[in-house]
């Protein structure tokens, strides 16, 4: 009897170890090892910048309640320089936004309604992208170019599939284009070949929703901006009148309130 | 602000407007960042003032509005009870330079009284005096208080008690 069931065990055991190792060869036979070293190679030289600025012409899909996917852009000029401060613009025809933080506050300046609203920052970028997130509810944008090769980076965990597509040129710079899966998003990445491996386009698919939306970004860099210190400093336009940042309530039922209000 | 409160809303609207406008909710997910989970609980809201009978190309006015369930407490009902024409111009005429590109709940503007705090407005109802309070803008309209906010990257009027 006993030996029976020790037998028993030694095979579900082993059954269960069997399928877990089919699971992750199959994981691992499909992801291209060269596809995920240029991933990191990235992120790693995206690390070593101290001073950029970067243009992005963005596109992005929204689902209507019948299913129909719209397109909207917008275009974002960010100069950053770090650890501490950072400018950026968000342009479309409805919205003309900036960011401005310079180590000690952070100021939302909506151009169009000459509205502004300051609060106090935290000492770095990294730590001011979580603030106001997580406060606020606001994105950084461009989030992922200070979040490739940090330890706040989750892409290389949640990557499936990652596929070497071959050479393809962004704005007659030779790229090359890289496919990756990841639970609930389908991605392409275009990363510069040669000594500046920057991601120059993105496209990200969101597969959760039947409309499959779409949001893509063409990237042009500038590694050698001027600047002064005055451009990361808000000083209030003549009329511009202050307002407050709504926060997000923190009560606890606030993430499954959040989760209701999402995909559909 | 969660969707059924934007039902909510819409649908008072709707019978505040008859057929004039036509309304396209947007509940979008779409992810625009491969690090972070962005965007998943946005709720767009955006509606497109078809409005026939005075000029068609206003189509072309959407207003775009990205709430991350940002403070809300509108699970409250507002109560519409209107039976004029009441707010046909106002929700497509933003770019004036005043406050905000949210027009949802703009019906909530038309109740003169037992306005809900926490309710968020796109036009102020008539007759408001600005008023300054640490340095930050409210309106007070009647007996109700309005403080324009960010709510995310977009502007919107809360309601609010009374400030100092």
């Amino acid at each position: 009897m006993c030996k029976r069931l020790f037998c028993l065990v030694v095979i579900v055991s082993f059954s269960l170890s069997l399928s877990g190792q089919v699971n992750s060869d199959q994981t691992k036979a499909n992801i291209d090892p060269a596809a995920m070293a240029a991933l990191d190679k990235m992120g790693t030289y995206l690390r070593t910048l101290t001073t950029f600025q970067v243009e992005a012409v963005q596109t992005t899909d929204d689902v209507m309640d019948n299913g129909q996917a719209v397109q909207s852009g917008q275009v974002v000029d960010l100069l950053a320089a770090r650890p501490n401060r950072l400018r950026a613009q968000m342009k479309s025809d409805t919205k003309d936004v900036f960011f401005l933080y310079d180590g000690k506050n952070f100021t939302l300046y909506g151009h169009l309604v000459n509205l502004y609203a300051t609060v106090p920052a935290p000492p770095t970028i990294a730590e001011l992208i979580g603030k106001i997130d997580e406060k606020y509810g606001i994105d950084m944008p461009l989030v992922d170019l200070f979040l490739w090769g940090s330890p706040q980076s989750t892409a290389s965990q949640a990557i499936t599939s990652a596929i070497d597509i071959g050479p393809g040129s962004i704005e007659r710079t030779t790229c090359e284009q890289y496919a990756f899966r990841q639970e609930g998003l389908d991605w392409q990445i275009w990363i510069q070949l040669g000594d500046y491996p920057l991601p120059r386009k993105l496209i990200l698919t969101t597969k959760d929703d039947k409309a499959q939306p779409r949001f893509s970004e063409v990237l042009t860099w500038n590694l050698a901006p001027s600047f002064n210190d005055e451009a990361f400093t808000f000083d209030p336009p003549k009329d511009a009148e202050r307002i407050a940042i709504a926060e997000i309530p923190a009560s606890p039922n606030n993430e499954k309130k959040s989760e209701q209000g999402g995909v559909k | 602000m969660n969707r059924s409160s934007l039902r909510v809303l819409s649908v008072s609207f709707v019978l505040v407007l008859s057929s004039a406008t036509m309304f396209a909710q947007y509940n979008s997910a779409t992810r625009t960042s491969v690090n972070k989970n962005t965007n998943v609980n946005a709720n767009k809201n955006v509606n497109a003032n078809v409005n026939q009978n005075y000029n068609v190309n206003a189509n072309k006015n959407v207003n775009v509005n990205t709430n991350k369930n940002v403070n809300v407490n509108t699970n409250q009902n507002v109560n519409v009870n209107v039976n004029k024409n009441v707010y046909v111009h106002s929700s497509s005429s933003y770019y004036g330079g005043g406050c905000c590109y949210n027009p949802a709940p703009v019906a909530a503007a038309v109740v003169a009284t037992a306005i809900v705090v926490g309710s968020m407005v796109n036009t102020l109802p008539p007759a408001c005096t600005v008023v300054y309070v640490n340095g930050l803008t409210y309106h007070h309209c009647g007996s109700s208080w309005y403080q324009p906010k960010f709510v995310g990257t977009s502007t919107t009027y809360v309601v609010v008690n009374a400030p100092r």
